[in-house]
């Protein structure tokens, strides 16, 4: 009988592997291109504010503009931009751990079959609302990106209005910036998702663990 | 409806890429184990690092999970754990579930005694492999009587959902069928004693209804966890939204400068479209689509074949007679991995095939085998997805794919990746070399020119262009040239024309002769793509000389190329239509065909197993 339980309990085991790999897959495929999508897509919206704010400059003959008018407008519109994107990001971030805890306690209870019977382990509402879920990191490091990238399309939009460079060369410098901001941003939304699916299951993990001490 | 027992996080085992692009710091950690509480010189989990190691990382922890015994002092896992005491559990013996079954006291389920690792049973027609009562491939199966009913309203849906696996309905639908089942499963009603039962009178013992909710429970877990699976294959074709930055990029260049053209849509229906195409050829098992061969290929000396089989009676790899005896079980599949694209080297003396491992990040590794079985080397292992073995010509090197499992699309038997090369590994010292260095979106296959300076790769990374199958020069990788096999005899305009955008031919699977002179792959008519009059893809080969194409196979649903004859004579071909198996070591048609050059002699394989079946290959540890 004790080769068969262990036989029973390599297959239990070989099920549940399965579906903790499913869960992994899960955040790269529902999440990852969510959240990516969420936070990448403020320098697309920064760059289509911009493409506004130079309506006309590049006619002939071109609209004039004031370095100081631009940098006003588009400094608000960046602002509130980042702001609305960001909380955005932080409420799916906030939904994704929600997600993972129930997801990692109906994997690991078989859907309640195996469980504790006292129920799933409780995790403090506080750390999977933000702790877990990484928000603070997140703002920091956007908003340091945002810092980099309004610093450098200022620079290169001062240039274009003294006549520095040509509406041609600020386009490409644009594009370059909004090419850094965009891939700055993904790179830290993947790892601030991938770290908060971490530390979720982490947080189950230790919670369950305890409990049946 | 809880049992005591428990599945719990015991650790976790720290995995990176592990490949080549991994950094250092992922590299050191990638395998080291850490536990909640750790004996003798095992890590604590505070030792693990808490976040990524930097920006991007692909770092995961695998838990390490282990399943509470009621009756036990010890968390059983992998047998590393401290273990620390349970509950104490005290239950009544519940009465015996039937003959060549037994009721686990863990989760308190029915198991046949000889196939636990098909997990566990109920009724008539609840479980793999159990049908009628008894496992599929017991013995005293009666074909004549009539199989006994479902004992309950469940068991009519396991039943059901039997059913429509054995009439073949599944081959592209088996997710459906299970969303159906698992939909029924929901909607019955909650206490078992209301489920109609015809073929009994009295009412259901407290017994029965407690096996008829455990069951039910664990068939909602399982299957729901199918229903996960479900939707990574459902949404695969969505895989160019979380390419690497791609999207972005492009979307906002269109907003500053002119439109661009939207080259991701087209895109990603060519991906749906093509999905669909490589369905005919599915080198990865699944092991409910029932047994299959999944691979063959012609030794270059003597009259054999080597083939990846799959069933539940034996899976992994075999080499047979051209007749279809089969002579040898060389490899046999271990949990969770499988055994596939077996190729002979040019001595005919050693196979080579890839294991794959599925659900685990999709890994696979090259392997080499002696013929009969013996030296099993694992000469790969890179934590990536190594496939599609290739020897050189003088046998001292293999060919193969590797196909980035983090740039992979979520199901892998879609052959899908925005991110793989050729690589090649020496088998004198195991060392791998890169051969190409283009990151290929989408490489379905590839073969080795005999003067190995070149390169057949068959891949949509230039599909705008026209072309899926191309000849690169190895020395200078910009140097690529379109091979266009002559198809205008079969249809005045062979290219698909997809949305008026991209016309191109499409051509999937390829194998090209050991000398080069010939293309053996699979095409589909633009003419009969409708739903109409979809035939799927059929079998053609080309001489490379002159580009003449004649046409091979002429089946319903498609086929799949699988190896030209080293005689140039022959070609192996795979269908999708199911094969007749009767008992376990007799399969009178099989999905492995054989045909002439010039479309003569087509001949099906029946496989004979009855000499091997009995006899366990040797299957020994592969040394690397």
């Amino acid at each position: 009988m004790g080769s068969r339980l262990d036989q029973v309990e390599d297959f239990i085991n070989h099920q549940v592997a399965g579906r903790l790999d499913t869960q992994w897959l899960q955040v790269k495929q529902d999440w990852e291109p969510k959240v990516v999508q969420s936070l990448g897509g403020i320098a697309q919206k920064c760059l289509q504010a911009i493409t506004q704010a130079l309506e006309g400059v590049f006619d002939d003959p071109p609209r004039r503009v004031s370095l100081g008018v631009l940098e006003l407008r588009l400094g608000l519109e960046f602002e509130q931009i980042v702001q609305q994107r960001l909380d955005q990001t932080q409420n799916l971030l906030r939904g994704f751990v929600q997600s993972e805890l129930a997801a990692r306690s109906e994997i690991l209870s078989l859907n309640g079959f195996a469980a504790d019977p006292d129920g799933p382990p409780a995790i403090d509402p506080e750390q999977s609302n933000g702790r877990l879920a990484g928000l603070e990191v997140l703002r920091r490091s956007t908003m340091g990106s945002f810092q980099q990238f309004k610093r450098r399309v200022f620079a290169d939009l001062g240039q274009f209005v003294t006549n520095g460079i040509t509406p041609r060369a600020l386009e490409r410098r644009l594009i370059l910036a909004g090419r850094w901001w965009a891939a700055r941003l993904q790179s830290n939304a993947r790892t601030v998702l991938f770290n908060a699916a971490a530390r979720a299951r982490r947080a189950y993990d230790q919670a369950s663990a305890t409990a049946l001490h | 409806m809880p049992v005591n027992s428990a599945v719990l996080v015991i650790g976790y085992r720290w995995e990176s890429s592990g490949g080549s692009k991994a950094c250092t710091q992922c590299q050191a950690l990638h395998g080291q184990e850490f536990y909640y509480e750790p004996v003798g010189s095992q890590r604590h989990v505070d030792e693990m690092p808490t976040e990524q190691l930097h920006p991007n990382c692909r770092c995961r922890r695998r838990a390490i999970h282990a399943v509470k015994r009621p009756d036990d002092d010890e968390w059983v896992g992998d047998g590393t754990h401290g273990g620390r005491p349970s509950t104490n559990l005290q239950q009544e013996e519940p009465p015996p579930p039937g003959e060549g079954l037994f009721r686990d006291p863990i989760l308190g389920l029915v198991w046949r005694k000889d196939a636990i690792k098909r997990g566990p049973v109920y009724g008539n027609y609840g479980g793999l492999g159990w049908t009628g009562g008894k496992d599929v491939d017991d013995p005293s199966t009666d074909p004549t009587k009539p199989p006994p009913k479902p004992i309950d309203q469940m068991d009519e849906h396991f039943e059901k959902h039997d059913r429509q696996f054995t009439n073949g309905k599944n081959e592209r639908g088996d997710h459906q069928s299970n969303k159906e089942l698992l939909q029924s499963l929901r909607d019955l009603p909650k206490d078992p004693r209301t489920w109609s039962r015809e073929q009994h009178d009295k009412p259901m013992t407290e017994q029965e209804v407690t096996d008829a909710n455990r069951i039910r429970s664990w068939a909602l877990w399982y299957f729901g966890g199918e229903g996960l699976i479900t939707r990574k294959f459902e949404t695969a074709t969505n895989g160019a939204q979380t390419r690497r930055g791609g999207t972005d990029l492009r979307t906002w260049m269109k907003a500053i400068r002119a439109p661009l053209q939207n080259f991701w849509l087209p895109l990603t229906c060519i991906v749906l479209f093509s999905f669909c195409m490589s369905c005919t050829h599915v080198p990865y098992p699944n092991q409910r689509k029932g047994p299959s061969v999944r691979y063959a290929s012609f030794s270059p000396k003597e009259n054999l074949i080597a083939f990846a089989f799959t069933s539940i009676a034996g899976s992994g790899i075999f080499l047979m007679n051209r007749q279809g005896e089969v002579r040898k079980w060389l490899t046999e599949d271990p949990p969770g991995h499988w055994h596939v694209n077996p190729v002979f080297s040019p001595d005919g003396q050693k196979i080579a095939f890839v294991s794959f491992e599925a659900g685990a990040g999709d890994r696979g590794n090259i392997y080499v085998i002696d013929k009969d079985g013996q030296n099993a080397r694992q000469l790969t292992s890179s934590g990536d997805h190594d496939r599609n073995p290739r020897f050189s010509l003088d046998g001292g090197r293999i060919y193969f794919i590797r196909h980035d499992s983090w740039g992979s699309y979520p199901d892998i038997s879609s052959r899908e990746s925005w991110d793989s090369d050729i690589y090649y590994v020496n088998l004198s010292d195991g060392k791998v070399h890169q051969v190409t260095d283009q990151e290929f979106y989408r490489l379905y296959g590839f073969s080795v020119f005999p003067d190995e300076k070149h390169l057949l790769i068959n891949t949509t990374a230039y599909v705008q262009k026209g072309y899926l199958l191309w000849k690169m020069n190895i020395s200078d990788q910009k140097q690529v040239s379109p091979i266009e096999p002559d198809l205008t005899k079969f249809n005045p305009q062979p290219r698909y024309n997809y949305l008026n955008m991209y016309k191109f031919l499409e051509i999937i699977d390829t194998s090209l002769s050991r000398d080069g002179k010939f293309l053996a792959f699979d095409w589909q008519n633009p003419s009969y793509t409708s739903p109409g009059n979809w035939i799927g893809d059929q079998v053609y080969v080309t001489d490379m000389d002159n580009m003449q194409t004649t046409k091979l196979s002429n089946v319903r649903r498609g086929a799949g190329v699988a190896d030209i004859s080293p005689d140039n004579e022959q070609v192996l071909f795979l269908t999708v239509s199911n094969m007749d198996y009767s008992n376990c070591c007799y399969v009178k048609k099989s999905n492995l065909w054989i045909i002439n050059r010039d479309g003569s002699g087509l001949r099906n394989f029946s496989l004979d197993f009855t000499a091997v079946m009995k006899q366990q290959p040797p299957n020994p540890k592969p040394t690397q």
